[in-house]
């Protein structure tokens, strides 16, 4: 069963065919689901937001002034990060949103970001962390546990935020955490990166996708799910017809990374939301019998988790779906014998603090 | 934080240290003033984003870098008839003082 | 269209419950919806002459004050929504009527840029128009109050929205928000002052709103051209003083004021500069209300800008 922000994302002229409760409805879902300015984007593409109503517009062409604001700090922003890098010889590898914006790729159009995340070598993390440190990043208060969490288990160190800019730095060393199956080798990445402006690299194209679609098949939260999925469907309609050789690499690939799971996930769920064309095959030849037998759980999970948290886009059961993901995804990411600790701790928390990250907080609990 | 409301103190009598430079400064970004004739100027830095409140001698000096980079020296023979003033070593500090802290908010770049 | 005060009690309550009742506010078109009586009550006070608006026109937002689940009207629990999502954490519903107010204002903060958002009030009175940029505990609003009984025009308690390259300020007229010792002070200072219902404890300490569309023409859209910009601040020890302000100053800190000057980039210093060389400033020092408002009563006269 389709839903309005599906339709139009798709197909922007049927906006035109719009009554105004039902654009009010589209642009609700459009804003729940963090795609506006997509939206917005795909509208003006085919030149239908000049044929709506300014009361309309104006927040379509609101949404778009925030993510060229973003597009344009992102710019100087990145130069700055270059700078620390370079200061220890190390590139700069931008991964996800801030990718696509500086790489100047149509999955980049009308796509928001609420910080920029690179890619460093695990062994030079610790001399990564100290360079920002050095240039004015600062952690912020983590308490202990969360900052344990990050060193111990994650994939990532804390962020990092600008004093003087405000901008947040997600440096990671992997995709996945090293406490998740399957244990990805990162190394694999700097064997194909594409430097796409002078010192700015990014993952392969390939690399990209299966990136994009383990991130979201291994996150504990969806509210970025849809958005997710349509990154893909943006990616995988545009790689092709930069690399003739995208689709053959591509499963072969994600054996490689062991992440072929997720890339059929990927596959199928673009192709079933957004009817991205895909080969002849693919999907079978990335799944096993495995994903065949799930996949009716699957279904059950993804498509409900994959609509906008939207009253009028909700699935029955939807609740029920996002609670089973949330704990999939964390017992993908931590074996059940940390994972229960750490999900009642998490709980312990947040009847006290703010959160574990940015606010300053006197208490301290330890269990 | 997007502001620097910084009031650069370059008048001819403050008492900064001179650095004595070879290299040469250049202007690193586009920006726009708002220049109501008071004592100070209102830059909007394109580069960054940011929005400065300079004193009204640090943004004529940002302006004497617009056509070309030029050492310290050069700015300061430059400006000294303009704004008639014939004590060298006190314009140096001044112009001097300025540099440093258009360079400290990224609006100028040594060469 | 008609004015919420011309609906039937029990039409207006069912439409509120129900998520019925869309009100126009200045340029924009609130959709409000409450299952909570003291927001029920509040906004049939505060809003009780605002146009409904005829049901095909277009909703910029979709609001909520909600008990939801089983347990919160037990809990003394609400949520606002937005979008039927909740941006915020739970709130006690002794602060619905807070939140509701407050809920509005971010949508407009956060959501629109098609205007250059100062946070200020506005008020205009005859030919004048006037900008009060505000520092949290400067006494805007307890300003913004006195002047709207004292026979002037309140465009905005929150957001002076300016029309880029102009000087037109855009009127978005809501009830003005007071807290603490400003609520007694404004009730003391007039007895026309009407209020709505009370939100004890909230982090701003004790809130209550002011009915502001108290002159004939305070739903009139059309754009008015700002005069001057003024810099209230409340202070009890020093001496009141009207004085002039220089405007490379006033620009900076209209900006540091701003919801979105930074987003707008160039089009924003441009929109900035374009008021400030149009308008005089003026800072405000004052500790007697009645002085106060005389002080901006007797502000110069000033040709209109563009």
């Amino acid at each position: 069963m389709s839903f309005l922000l599906q339709q139009i994302l798709l197909e922007p002229r049927l906006a035109l065919k719009l009554n105004n409760d039902q654009l009010n409805q589209l642009l609700s879902q459009a804003r729940s689901a963090r795609l506006l300015a997509s939206l917005a984007h795909q509208l003006q593409n085919e030149a239908v937001d000049s044929l709506l109503c300014t009361t309309v517009s104006r927040h379509l062409k609101s949404a778009i002034l925030i993510h060229d604001k973003q597009q344009r700090d992102l710019a100087y922003d990145s130069e700055k990060i270059k700078l620390v890098l370079d200061s220890i010889s190390e590139r700069l590898v931008v991964l996800k949103g801030a990718a696509y914006m500086l790489a100047e790729l149509p999955v980049g159009r009308g796509r928001l970001i609420t910080d920029i995340d690179i890619l460093v070598p695990q062994q030079s993390i610790d001399k990564v962390e100290r360079a920002f440190k050095e240039f004015g990043w600062s952690s912020g208060y983590v308490n202990n546990y969360n900052e344990r969490y990050y060193r111990k288990w994650s994939h990532e160190i804390p962020p990092l935020t600008n004093r003087k800019r405000g901008t947040m730095l997600d440096v990671h060393h992997n995709v996945l955490p090293p406490t998740a199956s399957p244990n990805v080798n990162a190394s694999l990445f700097f064997d194909r990166l594409i430097e796409v402006k002078p010192g700015i690299f990014t993952l392969s194209w390939q690399d990209m996708v299966i990136h994009s679609a383990t991130h979201l098949f291994h996150e504990g939260e969806f509210q970025h799910g849809l958005r997710d999925l349509w990154d893909l469907d943006r990616m995988l309609r545009d790689f092709p017809g930069r690399d003739p050789q995208f689709w053959q690499g591509l499963v072969s690939r994600a054996r490689e990374l062991e992440l072929q799971v997720s890339l059929f996930h990927g596959l199928t769920y673009a192709q079933q939301l957004f009817g991205t064309p895909l080969p002849e095959g693919i999907v079978k030849d990335t799944g096993n019998w495995l994903t065949s037998l799930r996949k009716p759980v699957m279904d059950f999970l993804f498509l409900r988790a994959f609509r906008p948290d939207h009253p009028q886009c909700k699935l029955p059961y939807t609740d029920l779906a996002l609670r089973m993901l949330y704990v999939r995804s964390h017992l993908l990411r931590m074996p059940l014998y940390l994972l229960l600790p750490h999900l009642a701790r998490k709980a312990w928390m947040k009847l006290f603090e703010d959160d574990g990250h940015s606010r300053e907080s006197p208490k301290n609990k330890e269990l | 934080m997007e502001f620097a409301s910084l009031r650069v103190n370059a008048r001819p009598d403050c008492l900064r240290k001179v650095i004595t430079v070879t290299m040469k400064w250049r202007v690193d970004s586009m920006g726009r003033f708002y220049d109501p004739a008071e004592d100070t100027v209102v830059y909007f830095d394109s580069h960054s984003g940011d929005t400065h409140l300079l004193s009204d001698f640090a943004a004529y000096v940002m302006q004497q870098l617009d056509d070309q980079p030029l050492t310290t020296e050069e700015l300061v023979n430059k400006i000294s008839p303009a704004i008639g003033s014939s004590n060298i070593p006190e314009l140096t500090m001044a112009v001097s003082g300025v540099l440093e802290e258009l360079v400290a908010l990224d609006i100028l770049k040594r060469e | 269209m008609p004015l919420l005060r011309q609906l039937a009690a029990d039409d207006f309550r069912q439409r509120l419950a129900h998520g019925k009742l869309p009100i126009r506010v200045g340029p924009y078109i609130y959709n409000v919806q409450s299952n909570l009586p003291t927001v029920a009550a509040g906004v049939a006070t505060l809003y009780r002459d605002f146009r409904i608006a005829d049901p095909g026109e277009f909703v910029d937002y979709n609001v909520a004050i909600v008990h939801s689940g089983l347990l919160q009207p037990i809990r003394g629990k609400a949520k606002f929504l937005f979008d039927k999502k909740s941006p915020f954490d739970i709130i006690p519903s002794g602060q619905a009527y807070a939140f509701l107010e407050w809920g509005m204002n971010w949508c407009v903060s956060v959501h629109t840029n098609e205007y250059l958002k100062l946070h200020a009030a506005a008020v205009s009175r005859g030919d004048r128009a006037i900008i009060m940029p505000g520092t949290p505990g400067a006494g805007k609003s307890t300003l913004c109050a006195a002047l709207g009984l004292s026979g002037w025009r309140i465009l905005s308690d929150e957001h002076a929205m300016i029309r880029p390259n102009t000087t037109q300020i855009i009127p978005l007229c809501r009830p003005v928000s007071l807290k603490n010792e400003s609520i007694e002070v404004i009730k003391s200072f007039s007895s026309d002052a009407i209020f709505g219902p009370l939100s004890n404890e909230t982090h701003k300490g004790v809130v209550a709103h002011m009915k502001a569309d108290l002159q004939a023409d305070s739903h009139d859209t059309k754009p008015l051209q700002a005069t001057a910009m003024v810099f209230p601040r409340y202070a009890r020890d020093e001496a009141q003083k009207l004085s002039p302000r220089r405007r490379t100053d006033s620009f900076i800190l209209a900006a540091y004021h701003s919801f979105n000057y930074s987003l707008l980039c160039e089009a924003g210093f441009e929109a900035m500069k374009t008021l400030i060389e149009n308008i005089d400033c003026f800072d405000l020092v004052y500790h007697d209300l009645d002085w106060a408002v005389n002080a901006v009563n007797d502000l110069p006269d000033r040709q209109s800008g563009l």
